[in-house]
């Protein structure tokens, strides 16, 4: 196919060769003739003229034999290259096919016979388009003879999807690549033609299991749902969208926990990381439904891998356990918090019952031993430290016995919150005020942080006072040679309401996690000499937590033990309005 | 006759050591179970014991395990704020003297002393 071109180029090497000995020889003859002519020994017999015919032949000679050799070694290296081309022409997978501007095909590989359904040859009589079906048929010399005209580059270069035509009428999907190839003056196109038969065949299959997936995905009554590993949502059916009322977008952007009952969470994301760590996990957890009732599913969960074989997420099922399991479900619960609540009671009036006989004790012994020394005749001036931890004990009892009617008068909604404006920075630096004693008696140091401004606060200015003087009491007692710090911040509850948050950090001993999760539980001081050692009566923070929850807020604490700790009173700027209870 | 007081309360502790000395008993008392194991180490055992159940380091319970491990037999009396029948069964079957609770009724607790020192095989001062 590209014998003319190798011809010429053949040519050229020849004649540049010829030209480089012709000059070479010119050379030698001048300086041969000038040396017999200009030599003063000069001469010029007849012997020496034969001499010098004699050289001048010999020369010539050598010459044109090597010219003879490059000719033949450039023949050589030319039928090689011809011999590889050929072979590769002929060897591709992939149909090539020569034609020439007018579209007739003037070359083919064995390869674009086969694909047409040709003999072996039989292309070269025929024209491009007899290779296409319509409308490409008739579509194609314009192209040729319009990529000549305007050099438009529609058609030339990277591949197009288009159809071929075989011998027997049957049309195939191809890929075809043309390219411009110039001999010399003449344009010669080459086109390339993968069969995309089976690329097509392999992707309509694809996109009917996909389709097949989609309606199957869509027409399951079960809510079908995928996540990755930090809980976004990835995939999910009509089914889901249906069961908690969002549309495609707001959902896609919701997280896992807004959709299931808070009870339910904790077990959910339990499942969810054994999932994730095993491979698959199942559980029954409620989803808030669009009308705001909780509905019980049964899930179930296998994990997803990405491509390195590594977690990518969780592809989980969720079938409706339907009315009657809610209904047990919620009885279950109700039960079992009516058991906890009777456990919790008897448990709390246990501790407390506890709690005032420790005191009583010391009373009514020591007032039995100086009532006996009184009757052996020991004055009674002589008894003034017993009376004295009488009179302490009873104070303590008293302590205890108003932390409990206060707690309880709190848990069973009889307390009222009274709600009035005021300025909590001026409430906040009056708690701090009268705190001094009680940190300077461990040697601490107290550092008050308040904004500047804050808005009026409408909420019970003297519950709060009470839950501040008593995480600053604790704080202190807690603490020695240390710092304590109050700060108030402007805040929000739940991320949205306006609220303001007080948190009292100190230095003191810490609480570990199970002394963290413990210590808004009446009667549960670390260990049982705290209440005597640090005076309290084990009730104040269950008191505090009671109180912020009365006012709409929470109590939070967070510890290290050794490293002291920070307890958070979150309050909404504004107390929601209270119920008229008797 | 020698008695130990394990009570981590002070003024209960300090109360009751002065009111039993008064009577003649001679007290070894500590604030915990763990400072009572110490005080024993060494010395002839008390006569009995009078046990605090509450206890920080080492607690009633504790501490009378670990009385009974050391093959120490002397009556225990359990002196506690806590009334739960459960607490009664177990120290039942621990085989504790009598579990006395809080508010102390002291003369019970000193006829109990009582019966305890005449039985005793060398009499006590």
């Amino acid at each position: 196919m590209s014998g003319g071109r190798d011809q010429a180029a053949r040519d050229a090497a020849l004649r540049q060769a010829v030209e480089h000995m012709a000059d070479q020889l010119c050379l030698a003859v001048d300086q041969k003739v000038d040396f017999v002519v200009r030599s003063p020994l000069a001469d010029p017999t007849a012997e020496k003229l034969a001499l010098l015919i004699n050289f001048l032949l010999d020369t010539g000679g050598r010459l044109i034999e090597q010219v003879q050799k490059q000719a033949e070694a450039l023949d050589r290296r030319i039928a090689e290259r011809s011999a590889l081309l050929k072979a590769v022409f002929d060897n591709v997978i992939d149909g090539l096919i020569v034609i020439d501007t007018a579209g007739q095909i003037r070359n083919a590989n064995n390869a674009a016979h086969t694909l047409f359904g040709y003999a072996p040859g039989a292309l070269r009589k025929l024209r491009v388009n007899d290779l296409m079906p319509e409308p490409w048929r008739s579509a194609h010399d314009g192209y040729l003879q319009r990529f000549l005209a305007t050099r438009d580059p529609h058609i030339i270069g990277s591949g197009r999807d288009v159809r071929g035509l075989r011998r027997d009428g049957s049309t195939f999907p191809m890929r075809l690549g043309v390219s411009e190839v110039h001999v010399g003056e003449t344009h010669w196109f080459v086109g390339l033609v993968h069969d995309l038969t089976q690329e097509q065949a392999r992707l309509q299959a694809l996109h009917e299991e996909q389709q097949f997936t989609n309606r199957l995905f869509s027409a399951l009554p079960d809510v079908i749902y995928a996540f990755d590993t930090r809980l976004r949502f990835l995939r999910w059916n009509q089914a889901m969208l249906d069961t908690v009322g969002m549309d495609a977008q707001t959902f896609a952007n919701s997280s896992v926990q807004q959709h299931l009952a808070l009870r339910d969470w904790p077990a959910v994301l339990k499942t969810i990381f054994d999932v994730f760590a095993k491979g698959e996990g199942h559980v029954v957890a409620r989803i808030k439904t669009a009308d705001g009732t909780l509905k019980p599913f049964e899930f179930v969960a296998s994990r997803l891998l990405d491509a390195q074989g590594k977690t990518a997420g969780l592809i989980g099922v969720g079938r409706d356990l339907g009315e009657r399991e809610a209904q047990q479900i919620a009885l279950r619960e109700a039960k079992e918090s009516a058991e906890a609540a009777a456990l919790a009671k008897s448990q709390f009036l246990a501790s407390m019952s506890h709690e005032l006989r420790t005191p009583l004790n010391a009373i009514i012994g020591y007032a039995e031993l100086i009532l006996e020394e009184l009757d052996d005749g020991v004055p009674l001036t002589q008894s003034r430290t017993d009376l004295q931890s009488v009179r302490d004990a009873g104070r303590h009892l008293l302590r205890l016995i108003n932390d409990v009617l206060d707690l309880s008068r709190v848990e069973a909604g009889h307390a009222q919150a009274l709600v009035e404006a005021f300025d909590p920075i001026e409430l906040t630096r009056s708690v701090a005020s009268t705190v001094g004693s009680l940190v300077w008696r461990r040697s601490n140091r107290l550092q008050v942080d308040l904004p500047e401004q804050l808005d009026a606060m409408h909420s019970d200015p003297g519950k709060i006072r009470q839950c501040l003087l008593n995480l600053l009491g604790n704080a202190a007692k807690f603490t020695e040679h240390g710092e304590i710090t109050l700060t108030l911040r402007p805040a929000t509850l739940n991320g949205i309401t306006p609220a303001l948050a007080w948190s009292v950090r100190d230095t003191g001993i810490g609480m570990n996690a199970e002394q963290c999760a413990r210590v808004f539980e009446a009667f549960t001081q670390a260990d049982a000499s705290i209440s005597r050692n640090y005076g309290g009566t084990g009730l104040g923070l269950t008191l505090s937590a009671a109180l912020a929850a009365l006012l709409g807020g929470t109590l939070s604490v967070n510890s290290t033990p050794g490293q002291g700790s920070t307890f958070t009173l979150l309050l909404p700027l504004t107390a929601p309005p209270q119920e008229r209870t008797a | 006759m020698r008695l130990l007081l394990a009570e981590d309360d002070p003024l209960n502790r300090d109360m009751l050591v002065r009111r039993l000395r008064r009577r003649g008993f001679e007290m070894i008392e500590a604030v915990n179970g763990a400072q009572a194991l110490e005080l024993l180490h060494g010395h002839p055992p008390p006569d009995a014991a009078l046990l605090d159940l509450d206890m920080p380091v080492l607690d009633g319970w504790g501490l009378l395990h670990a009385l009974r491990d050391r093959g120490l037999r002397m009556p225990v009396f359990i002196l506690s704020a806590h009334s739960l029948k459960e607490d009664r069964q177990r120290a039942a079957a621990l085989g504790v003297t009598a579990y006395l609770t809080k508010p102390l009724d002291f003369d019970d607790l000193l006829q109990r002393l009582e019966r305890i020192r005449l039985n005793l095989p060398a009499a006590a001062p």
